[in-house]
């Protein structure tokens, strides 16, 4: 036989073996679908759910017929870095929200702010409790797929009601409610989710309630410093205090995903140490994967940094990402 | 729990547990991303199950364990260590397919994924690329390196074999 006869023959020796029973297996999807609504209620915008992704050329923002201009999500995706020697940096990313919440419901703490791409996250979580307010040129994730779904009137735009009682994992009383609305001035979607006691009535209150204010709502820092950046005009495309992914070309992605060049924080190694070229970054081990685009750095104290970025779309070279890497610390207030 | 998805869950649960070991290299990290993708794949079953819920799974469990995105709390490395050790007497070709198996253990995720989408499950490179979400063209690369370094590496074995 040749090697491609003799790995389709290993593949299915090895697949046809005897796979130990497991009557588990029912039992821990049944556990992991309890932990998932947890964690979904706490990243209530879908920073880390797919999300159904509509690219819209949306150039302004008007609420209360005022207009104001805003980045738009581009329609195709930002070429690749230009050559240049030039670095940017340091920064240390940080994101707003650009809604404040007229009244808010007792007991929620403060509010988290995310940038997921184009659009701006609020997201406030205690207890199991989750109530989240998202803008942008694209359309949020749903949260839940509900049955019942009515119309209310949110300062005098027509909103999609959608309630939910009963999801995974609510508590006697719980019930899920999502209240969206598209200004129709600029196609922007407004939408806040809740996951708890709330009622209609609260969260309806909660939706009225916000009013446009640039940089309403700070984030405070990333948990990471950027000493240098790669040339080709990065931007943040997307940022949670752990996570922070650049865009090239001036302009973010179309998506609410965390795409582009991403840098995340961890507990624990995305790729386990060993994987890749290993090498040593300020004198901490590291693996270094070109061909995947990806590399980890080993802090000390159980942190370790994730980088990843897309070989095709941001070619960087093995001397780049070093430097890049080299270049990021955590932040000194941490 | 919805019915019908614990009805495909335990019809297809064992097909699934072997893709995701051969994905893998691990039966351990194999169930793990296999529930891993199912617990995802419940909440949008109803949406799935219309359509063909086996490709969609398969195609989940290759992007998510090739995903840098994918958490893993096992520092090990998928397939570095063989998942079977082959005991008794053997023949030369199961000797063969045993070195193979842990060579395939020393590609990256996306090499692997590729020779198990195309000798396991016999798609053809536009196929592996809408899984991987990559061109035919980068699909034939991954499996032009993936096949070299396998013979590579069963060269050296074979020259160690002869020469220890």
């Amino acid at each position: 036989m040749n090697l491609e006869e003799d790995l389709r023959a290993t593949l299915h020796e090895r697949a046809a073996a005897a796979m130990p029973p497991t009557n588990d297996l029912m039992t821990n999807i049944n556990l992991g679908v309890r932990r998932d609504v947890r964690r979904r209620r706490l990243v209530a915008g879908g920073a880390a759910v797919l999300a159904v992704v509509t690219a819209l050329a949306v150039p302004m923002i008007v609420r209360g017929g005022d207009v104001r201009p805003r980045p738009m999500p581009a329609t195709s995706l930002p070429p690749s870095p230009a050559p240049s020697e030039e670095w940017d940096g340091p920064t240390t990313p940080s994101a707003s929200f650009s809604l404040m919440p007229g009244w808010a419901p007792t007991g929620l703490g403060a509010g988290k702010v995310l940038q997921l791409g184009p659009n701006e996250l609020l997201q406030f979580e205690r207890a199991g409790r989750v109530l989240s307010v998202e803008v942008g040129p694209l359309q949020p994730d749903r949260g839940e797929d509900t049955e019942e779904e009515h119309t209310a009137d949110v300062g005098g735009r027509r909103a999609t009601v959608r309630t939910l009682v009963g999801y995974d994992g609510a508590k006697r009383g719980d019930r899920f409610i999502g209240v969206s609305w598209r200004t129709p001035e600029t196609g922007l979607w407004v939408q806040v989710l809740s996951w708890g006691p709330l009622t209609e009535a609260e969260v309806l209150r909660f939706a009225r309630g916000l009013s446009q204010r640039d940089g309403a709502v700070a984030s405070g820092p990333a948990l990471l410093d950027f000493a240098e950046v790669p040339p080709g005009r990065f931007v943040t495309q997307f940022f949670s205090r752990s996570t922070v992914c650049f865009a090239p070309g001036g302009q973010r992605y179309p998506t609410r995903l965390p795409e582009g060049l991403c840098v995340e924080l961890l507990n624990e190694p995305s790729e386990p140490l060993g994987a890749g070229e290993s090498l040593t970054v300020r004198g901490e081990k590291a693996a270094l994967d070109m061909e995947g685009g990806s590399m980890t750095v080993d802090l000390s104290a159980d942190r370790h940094l994730a980088i990843r970025w897309d070989t095709e779309k941001l070619p960087f070279s093995r001397a780049d990402i070093l430097r890049f890497a080299t270049g990021i610390t955590l932040h000194r207030q941490q | 729990m919805q019915t019908g998805f614990e009805e495909y869950v335990r019809a297809r649960g064992d097909s699934l547990r072997r893709f995701a070991f051969l994905i893998c290299g691990d039966r351990h990290l194999g169930e793990d991303l296999l529930q891993e993708v199912l617990v995802k794949a419940y909440r949008r079953w109803t949406r799935i199950e219309a359509d063909q819920p086996d490709s969609y799974i398969r195609t989940a469990l290759v992007r998510s364990h090739v995903s840098w995105l994918r958490r893993r709390s096992s520092g090990e490395r998928p397939g570095a260590v063989p998942d079977e050790v082959a005991t008794g007497d053997f023949t030369e070709g199961q000797a063969l397919r045993d070195e193979l198996w842990t060579r395939l253990g020393e590609l990256t995720r996306a090499q692997r994924a590729v020779m198990v989408l195309r000798y396991y499950e016999d798609l053809d490179d536009r196929q592996i690329g809408d899984v991987l979400r990559c061109s035919p063209s980068t699909v034939r690369v991954h499996a032009a390196r993936a096949l070299a370094r396998l013979r590579a590496g069963l060269a050296a074995a074979t020259s160690e074999g002869v020469n220890p």
